[in-house]
């Protein structure tokens, strides 16, 4: 009975590691056709399908964004209450410092003003934050030191001081890259045998870089001849790199907007419903994305259903607005949008920190 | 005898006075006057595109580039090239060092308070004073020079010929003689030619 018993264990180990097998193939291959597939489109046609992804998909990637963060918060801050604090009283002040600068400069307030400087300032604050984060969180932690966050971030802030517009350049290009990090820590909490695939991949990425960069460095300049595409080719650096061209600048940093785009709607809620479907909830259907009970915050006793709700449907509603906006005034609104967006951009990082 | 004493004196009054006064040098060459130094005022990129179907030469200027070129000519400043804007700043510079500072000596507390803890804490000790020996090997060989922009017109004359885009760096300048507009493009990478 015994024997019988270890050759159904083995049997059943042999059919889980072909199962494992087959879906970090199938895992795989998703991650690479899509990656690829992005690659080909952005140094086909940069301009257009910066257009066209932002206009789909800068909305509803932020709601999916408020969603996961809204997974991540715990119903009680306890030990964690102070780095907390300091991340939420950082976004919203490094948030409101970032926005008022266009404000104040459409109102006429800031003639004489030296821009270089002032991103400077801004960009001192924001690593000091994220500074004081690495250190709080590593504070949270046994038989860790993060202390070096603190020297860390001074000596990128001294970098950040010799040319302050390239460091902010530096943050549009490593932005998408954090929701690559995401994904890692997501795998591993939800799918650790995926992982090694997925490490695997990432050596992909700057082959396709490479690749790109060698095919449209000499490549002709892009007709940012109105307003739009002057925009989007400022977005990318074109007037900071002169001598770079401007069509493989905008091709790379669409390339990455499409990745983090991907990850977002795609991978981080395709794998949740994979993982849930894995449980101990596994005879449950996977949770719509709308049930708000599916967020620990929400579904705890002593939780805030009511604020999650609130704050998912204002989240719609918002990605409605900026899509009826897009269809009316896409210029200005994606210059409001990148803006604006600098939230969620902040708002990843003490996020992304308790997750390590 | 009187006669004779004076006009020694007066030979030898003569000789001292020649060579105060430098009397028995040529004078100099009229030096020809040199030109006034161009005045560079921005710093952009340069698209050299041939056009087998075009009938006139062409120069194309953005609209962008234009506000930037008036801007810079009104203000009479020099728009510099990355490095010299890094290190032209000095207010920048100060407080860039002020920081570098800062990261050193908090990063001494931090590898004092944990030396000898764990092997990373020493390999990270062993990076730091590697990065600094090079960075200052580097400074004293001047290795922080940017490398040369004549790299990417290496291939102008061969992409001319097989009429292909050649694209650079270019700095824009006020010159005071002459007419029109003169491109002048560095030759001097032109044999390390590649099959980009």
């Amino acid at each position: 009975m015994e024997r019988t018993a270890e050759l159904e264990l083995v049997a059943w180990h042999s059919r889980r590691q072909q199962h494992v097998q087959t879906s970090s193939r199938l895992f795989v291959a998703a991650v690479l056709a899509c990656a690829v597939v992005s690659a080909s489109f952005a140094t086909w046609l940069p301009l257009q399908v910066s257009i066209v992804t932002v206009f789909l998909f800068a909305g509803p990637h932020n709601w999916f964004e408020l969603r996961y963060f809204l997974t991540r918060l715990p119903v009680r801050f306890g030990k964690s209450r102070n780095f907390f604090l300091t991340a939420f009283s950082g976004i919203f002040l490094l948030t409101i410092g970032y926005t008022s600068l266009p404000l104040l400069y459409n109102v006429g307030m800031t003639a004489g003003w030296d821009w270089a400087n002032i991103l400077g300032a801004w960009n001192t604050l924001l690593l000091m934050w994220l500074g004081v984060l690495v250190w709080m969180r590593g504070k949270q932690k046994l038989r860790r030191d993060w202390s070096w966050a603190i020297p860390v971030a001074f000596g990128l802030i001294s970098l950040n001081w010799l040319s302050p517009q390239f460091f902010s350049l530096a943050i549009v290009y490593l932005h998408p890259l954090v929701a690559l990090w995401f994904l890692d820590r997501h795998l591993r909490r939800t799918r650790p045998d995926w992982v090694p695939a997925y490490h695997r991949c990432l050596y992909l990425l700057p082959l396709l870089l490479g690749g790109m960069i060698w095919f449209l460095s000499q490549k002709t300049a892009l007709a940012d001849d109105n307003g739009l595409f002057w925009r989007i080719t400022q977005h990318a650096g074109a007037e900071l790199l002169p001598g770079l061209s401007p069509h493989m600048l905008v091709s790379v940093h669409v390339f990455l907007e499409i990745l983090h785009y991907g990850v977002w709607l795609l991978a981080l809620p395709l794998i949740t419903a994979s993982a849930s479907r894995r449980g101990p909830l596994a005879h449950n259907r996977p949770a719509s994305i709308w049930n708000v009970k599916s967020i620990p915050l929400a579904r705890h006793p002593r939780g805030f259903p009511k604020l999650a709700a609130t704050a998912l449907l204002l989240g719609a509603a918002v990605v409605v607005i900026l899509w009826f906006s897009f269809s009316m005034d896409y210029s200005t609104t994606r210059d409001i949008y990148f803006t604006l967006a600098i939230a969620h951009v902040l708002a990843e990082a003490p996020f992304l920190l308790k997750m390590i | 005898m009187k006669t004779t004493a004076t006009l020694a004196a007066l030979v030898l009054l003569i000789f001292c006075t020649t060579t105060l006064v430098q009397a028995d040098i040529a004078r100099p060459e009229p030096k020809p006057t040199e030109p006034t130094p161009a005045k560079q005022v921005l710093n952009t990129g340069l698209e050299i595109v041939p056009d087998s179907k075009a009938w006139n030469a062409r120069l194309q200027i953005s609209e962008a580039t234009l506000k930037e070129l008036r801007e810079a000519t009104n203000a009479g400043a020099t728009t510099q090239s990355f490095g010299q804007r890094m290190a032209g700043s000095s207010t920048n510079t100060i407080v860039a060092g002020l920081f570098l500072f800062m990261a050193i000596s908090f990063g001494g507390v931090w590898l004092a308070r944990s030396s000898g803890k764990t092997k990373s804490h020493k390999a990270v000790a062993a990076i730091l004073v590697a990065c600094a020996t090079v960075s200052t090997a580097a400074l004293i060989a001047q290795g922080n020079a940017a490398p040369p922009a004549s790299y990417l017109w290496r291939n102008l004359s061969k992409n001319l010929s097989t009429s292909k885009t050649t694209r650079g760096p270019i700095d824009i300048e006020i010159v005071a003689e002459g007419n029109g507009v003169k491109l002048i493009v560095p030759t001097r990478d032109a044999g390390r030619t590649t099959d980009d």
